[in-house]
């Protein structure tokens, strides 16, 4: 697989979570960054741009909301993407996430992988594909 | 366009189907990323709600649509075989929260269908 060269930062506090969802974006060429919390999510969101940001909301410290809040507040990362991970479908979490500016939610089920690659795809992160599912 | 995709639901799979296919159309019509999002995870949430793939099986039937210059899509969502008196209650409150409309209804013999319209907002590119 080509390198992409485009970074994604994963701020996700399980490590088997994080794991999963790093293996998978390496195999299609993104760099990856990850983060146990939001704290330091933020702190590597201000010092390496990535091009996307996926941001688990339940996490210690600094929860997705917050963190999603800094990250539109400060001027060197207002303007990256933010896709949240959302237990399940829930709407009432995703309504506040997009209040906050993040783009898109995914649910964390068996099929979060491929929604989150479709996004990617629709963001030019990662390049077009027919095989969408 | 005049599409129009029925997608039978009896397992989990069948509802991130269903969702990617939501999503395929609401991106083909001209919705930006976030309404996307939002009539996608629509989807899912009226499915799980009605524990399509789960307790009850059903369908999900995805269409455009055109009026006085809009375009919009509309989501229906149905669980069958005893659903109704199962699952009228609920008032999906927050799935309201992501379209612009949402009807509940019962249907004989005892299913339930639940219908979410969207449609694209005011300057974002109309197909």
């Amino acid at each position: 697989m080509a390198k992409t060269h485009k970074t994604v930062l994963i701020v996700e506090d399980s490590p088997a979570q994080a794991l999963a969802l790093e293996h998978l974006l390496k195999e299609e060429g993104l760099q990856v960054l990850c983060a146990p919390d939001g704290q330091i999510g933020v702190l590597l969101a201000q010092q390496h741009a990535p091009d996307v940001i996926v941001l688990d909301v339940e996490m210690p410290k600094m929860d997705g909301f917050e963190a999603c809040q800094r990250l539109k507040e400060n001027a060197h990362t207002a303007d990256i993407p933010i896709v949240m991970l959302t237990v399940r479908d829930d709407a009432a979490t995703a309504i506040r996430g997009i209040n906050l500016g993040a783009i898109d939610f995914i649910p964390k089920d068996a099929f979060s992988g491929p929604v989150l690659l479709e996004t990617l795809r629709q963001l030019h992160v990662l390049p077009e594909s027919d095989n969408v599912v | 366009m005049n599409e129009s995709q029925t997608i039978a639901v009896r397992t989990e799979f069948d509802v991130f189907t269903a969702r990617m296919q939501v999503r395929k159309l609401a991106q083909a019509i001209g919705f930006d990323i976030t309404d996307q999002a939002r009539i996608a995870l629509a989807t899912s949430s009226l499915a799980r709600a009605l524990r399509l793939g789960e307790t009850h099986q059903g369908h999900v039937n995805v269409d455009c649509l055109g009026e006085e210059g809009r375009t919009g899509m509309r989501v229906v969502c149905t669980a069958v075989n005893g659903a109704g008196s199962d699952l009228a209650s609920r008032t999906f409150t927050d799935t309201r929260w992501l379209v612009d409309n949402l009807t509940v209804e019962e249907l004989p013999p005892n299913d339930l269908q639940v219908t979410v319209v969207k449609w694209v907002a005011r300057g974002e590119s109309q197909v």
